[in-house]
């Protein structure tokens, strides 16, 4: 392979793909409907027939899916693709033929069938579909045989491996796999009970487990919990699908299009990986909703390949600096095969490389062991716990034995929406969330604003310093505070009797304590967050004021104009932070300032769990209020980080 | 640059606004100061406003004295040292290995360590978790589960970004291995990003009571942090002077309990300013980057 140097990306706006949606409705008519009737009618006849032929029927229409009517579907889609296709300005031409792509399918399925889906797996299939498509592909008019893929097998592997074992791994760590023979022992127990059997007998064993479980199930009369738990491992495989797979689409077509060559040319990608995701998220979720429609009709395809072909581009020189070698690739480096790839892996010199990069860096490994040690022990194990929300409340069993509850697992999430408090609570968050941010998130602007104007150096130095004190103290000082600024001898009672009006009392009055509550926030917090404004105000270009200036603006045309507009990106990536957790409650503040005679307003979903599950035991009560909680959160930095980057700004990632 | 008569007269509006903000935001801890000060007649009068009356040294020489207050004090104190040093240990080996730019698995160790600042599971699987490995009403409990912080991670990660590469390279020529050059390169260069992050453990060590109210009960009342005991001690009715026996006078016990409060304020109070012009470097690194 050819380095790139001194090149530059082509123009945006010249890549584009013209496919209608028409042309991705015909494969998959193709694909779901008009083949499937050939062994639709053939299964039909079996059946008419009767008896065990059934399978054989049901054999035969899945040989047909496999081998002919997805393999001809896929050709077609090809065929279309590359022709729709127009990258920098170029239109793409496919040279095969629909009979050689649909043969060379046919054959990649065959081989997949084989070997037991390792083909498949092992990404040998994905490489060898690439290269053939893309050796067939050209620039209208331009030399066949120029063109080619230059990546190999082993970057799919690793995706692929993912996919597939993360929500294996899921299910078995959580649980979840029913593994119960007729005496309703788990497998992992059955394990235990015979330590000494050979490996191959465990095998059997688990075949025997796995075969069982139906029928076992159905005749014990556990079938309801079985029904459960498999309904429980959809929703668990269905997240999967919609998260892994569209990273791994991701994954695989920034890497599909930078390991392109078309004519000689090589092709980059130059869209961020996140877009896609988000993209093949969203058309996936779309199909759901719409009961694999949007799938079907080929829209979802469609909007994948517009996306796609707008980010592919070629490299071109910059004008008068490189030479045509620096971003054409010659004809004999698309040679590269799996097997020289392996070759060139396993080689003395590679060998001799692996070595010393491991003599180099394997202290960084070893010092990596601590952090991943703690987020394994603190962070992510503790998510296992998480499927508490989901099973019964028995306080003596392990969590992974407790039978799943009622409801298909939901009864603590109804019984939390059935309890008056918790809708308290939730209510209570809501408006004390709220108002925070409708009153809380601007102070800090103000006052970042105010302190930029503030012309007397030193002062302002001090004023910073004294405004970020409160930042300092604790909530439990700072209730303590307020317990004796606001009593009936306080400092704020004793003003207000000077000045004639009625005394407050925020620590029994509902109202006023939600009011003290969110001005004590503001006083502990703006002068702590002017910090990031401040430094966001100082990257502002200088010459944008003295332009100002020059042309007559006072000082509040200045912040209106400039200031502010500066200060958006970080205004918004703050806010996307604060809509992540809308309904995320701190616990110290809340909890330092309450006391019972406001508890009606103060308690929020953190001291409901607190109160509920440490103090309470209810732990899967509060489980499922925390999963509530942290679902909603992430939805909420999900939805606002995208709304965010809909309307052109950089979002938090 | 001359400025017009209307600036310098928006000049000085504005510099007095700032006045106000700084009095609202010193008024409270003055007045507390000066009730800590006073002595428990002129408290009872209503009369304390801004300078004690009544010089009275007596309520701290008390809480001084309450042996309860003065280990917790200590502990606490030996706690926050402990934390910071670990967290910083902590914190520093996991930011350090993630500069190595080709580091294999560098992006699945830095998506494994951000996700977790988007999503956790929650008090109550902590809980149980602790209960399970037999940290629950243990004092470990206090350092462990939350020994790093990711977004002080990110911090020191953006920091060490900012050292060249070059250093390290020329360091690698010479035969250093990574942990030789964090120790006598990166380390040293970096002691104002350490001095930031260290008052950030430190405060949030020393202003936390959450984890000890909710992993240890009170039977482990010799571990509680100096927050716990404040909390117990300012929304309990009975407050510690009733413990000590002494007569249960509302002007004593309120100097006591303002004696208290300054008494876990002011070590912090004290260290910050000295670290102002570091941490206002630590948060913009950490916002621009988190």
């Amino acid at each position: 392979m050819v380095e790139v140097r001194d090149a530059r990306l082509g123009e945006e706006g010249n890549s584009y793909y013209d496919g209608r949606f028409v042309s991705h409705l015909a494969p998959r008519l193709l694909g779901f409907l008009f083949f499937p009737a050939v062994p639709a009618g053939a299964f039909a006849a079996i059946i008419a027939i009767g008896g065990y032929r059934a399978l054989l029927a049901a054999v035969i229409t899945g040989a047909a899916l496999c081998f002919v009517c997805g393999p001809a579907a896929a050709a077609v889609r090809i065929l279309l693709t590359v022709n729709h296709t127009v990258v920098d300005g170029a239109p793409l031409e496919y040279t095969g033929r629909f009979a050689g792509t649909a043969l060379f399918l046919i054959k990649l399925s065959l081989f997949s069938l084989a070997t037991l889906g390792l083909y498949w797996l092992s990404g040998l299939s994905a490489a060898a579909v690439n290269r053939y498509v893309y050796e067939r592909t050209s620039r209208k008019g331009g030399a066949p045989g120029r063109s080619g893929f230059v990546g190999n097998f082993v970057h799919i592997i690793l995706p692929r491996v993912i996919i597939v074992a993360v929500p294996l791994i899921l299910l078995y760590m959580s649980g979840l796999l029913p593994l119960r023979p007729q005496n309703g022992e788990r497998f992992l127990d059955y394990l235990a009970k015979h330590p000494d059997q050979e490996p191959s007998m465990h095998l059997w064993t688990l075949m025997r487990y796995v075969v069982y479980m139906g029928s076992d199930a159905l005749r014990s009369g556990t079938f309801y919990n079985e029904v459960t738990t498999l309904i429980w491992s959809g929703i668990m495989l269905f997240i999967a699908a919609l998260v892994l797979l569209p990273w791994y689409r991701g994954r695989m077509l920034k890497w599909q299009i930078d390991n392109t060559v078309i004519d000689g040319y090589r092709l980059t990608y130059s869209a961020v990986h996140n877009d896609y995701f988000l993209l093949v998220f969203l058309n996936g979720f779309l199909s759901v909703v719409t009961l694999g429609l949007f799938n079907i009709l080929g829209l979802s395809r469609l909007s994948m390949m517009k996306f796609r072909a707008k980010h592919t581009h070629v490299y071109v020189p910059v004008s008068g600096q490189a030479s045509q070698t620096s971003y054409m690739i010659p004809p004999e480096a698309l040679r590269v095969t799996w097997r020289g790839h392996m070759r060139a892996v396993f080689s003395p010199e590679a060998r001799l490389r692996t070595k010393n990069y491991a003599r180099r860096y394997w202290t960084l490994y070893l010092l990596l062991i601590v952090p991943m040690v703690y987020l394994i022990v603190f962070k992510y194990i503790p998510m296992l716990y998480i499927q508490m929300g989901f099973k019964t409340n028995n306080i003596m069993l392990p969590v992974w034995d407790n039978p799943w509850s009622s409801n298909y697992g939901f009864e603590w999430f109804i019984k939390a929406f059935k309890n008056k408090d918790f809708i308290n609570a939730l209510r209570n968050t809501l408006v004390l969330n709220g108002l925070d941010l409708l009153f809380g998130f601007p102070a800090p602007i103000i006052l970042a604003l105010l302190l930029n104007e503030l012309s007397f150096r030193k002062y302002k130095r001090i004023s910073q310093t004294i405004f970020y004190m409160p930042h300092f103290l604790s909530w439990v000082i700072i209730a303590a505070l307020a317990l004796k600024l606001f009593s009936s001898t306080g400092l704020v009672n004793l003003m207000l009797e000077n000045a004639g009006r009625t005394p407050l009392a925020p620590f029994s009055d509902n109202a006023q304590w939600v009011v003290m509550y969110v001005l004590l926030g503001i006083w502990q917090s703006a002068g702590w967050g002017t910090i990031i404004y401040l430094a966001a105000i100082t990257n502002i270009n200088p010459e944008l004021y003295e332009a100002a200036e020059v042309d007559g603006a006072g000082r509040l045309r200045k912040i209106w104009n400039i200031t502010l507009p500066g200060l958006r990106p970080t205004i918004i990536v703050l806010l996307i932070m604060r809509m992540g957790s809308i309904l995320g409650s701190d616990f110290e503040r809340p909890f330092a300032l309450k006391n019972p005679l406001v508890s009606p307003v103060a308690d929020v979903i953190s001291i409901y769990v607190y109160t509920h599950g440490i103090r309470g035991t209810q732990f899967a009560l509060s489980s499922a209020v925390g999963i509530f909680q942290s679902a909603i959160c992430l939805i909420f930095l999900f939805g606002a980080n995208s709304l965010a980057k809909k309307f052109g700004e950089r979002g938090i990632w | 640059m001359i400025k017009s008569k209307s600036t310098k007269i928006g000049d000085w509006i504005i510099a007095v606004i700032c006045f106000f903000i700084i009095l609202i935001c010193i008024l409270p801890l003055l007045n507390v100061a000066a009730r800590s000060l006073s002595d428990a007649d002129s408290l009872i009068r209503n009369k304390v406003f801004l300078w004690p009356k009544g010089w009275n040294l007596g309520a701290y020489r008390r809480v001084l004295n309450d042996s309860k207050f003065v280990r917790s004090l200590q502990w606490t104190a030996v706690l926050t040292v402990m934390g910071v040093v670990l967290s910083l240990i902590v914190t520093t080996i996991t930011a350090y290995p993630l500069v190595y730019e080709n580091l294999k698995g560098r992006k699945i160790f830095n998506t494994a360590i951000i996700f977790t600042m988007y999503f956790g599971a929650g008090t109550v699987p902590m809980y149980l978790l602790l209960k399970q490995i037999g940290l629950l009403n243990t004092w470990p409990v206090l350092l462990l589960p939350y020994c790093m912080s990711i977004f002080n991670m990110i911090i020191m990660r953006s920091f060490f970004y900012g050292i060249p590469d070059s250093y390290r390279e020329s360091a690698e020529i010479d035969g250093a291995g990574p942990i030789r050059i964090l120790i006598s390169i990166y380390l040293p260069l970096s002691t104002s990003v350490i001095a930031t992050l260290a008052l950030f453990y430190a405060v949030g060590r020393w202003n936390s009571y959450t984890d000890a109210l909710y992993f240890l009960n009170s039977k482990e009342e010799q571990f509680f942090p100096i927050q716990l005991l404040l909390y117990n001690l300012i929304n309990s009715l009975q407050s510690f002077d009733q413990a000590q026996e002494v007569a249960p006078t509302v002007g004593i016990s309120e100097t006591l309990k303002m004696a208290s409060v300054m008494f876990a304020t002011i070590p912090i109070l004290c260290v910050y300013p000295w670290l102002q012009r570091y941490f206002v470097a630590g948060v913009t690194l950490g916002g621009e980057k988190g």
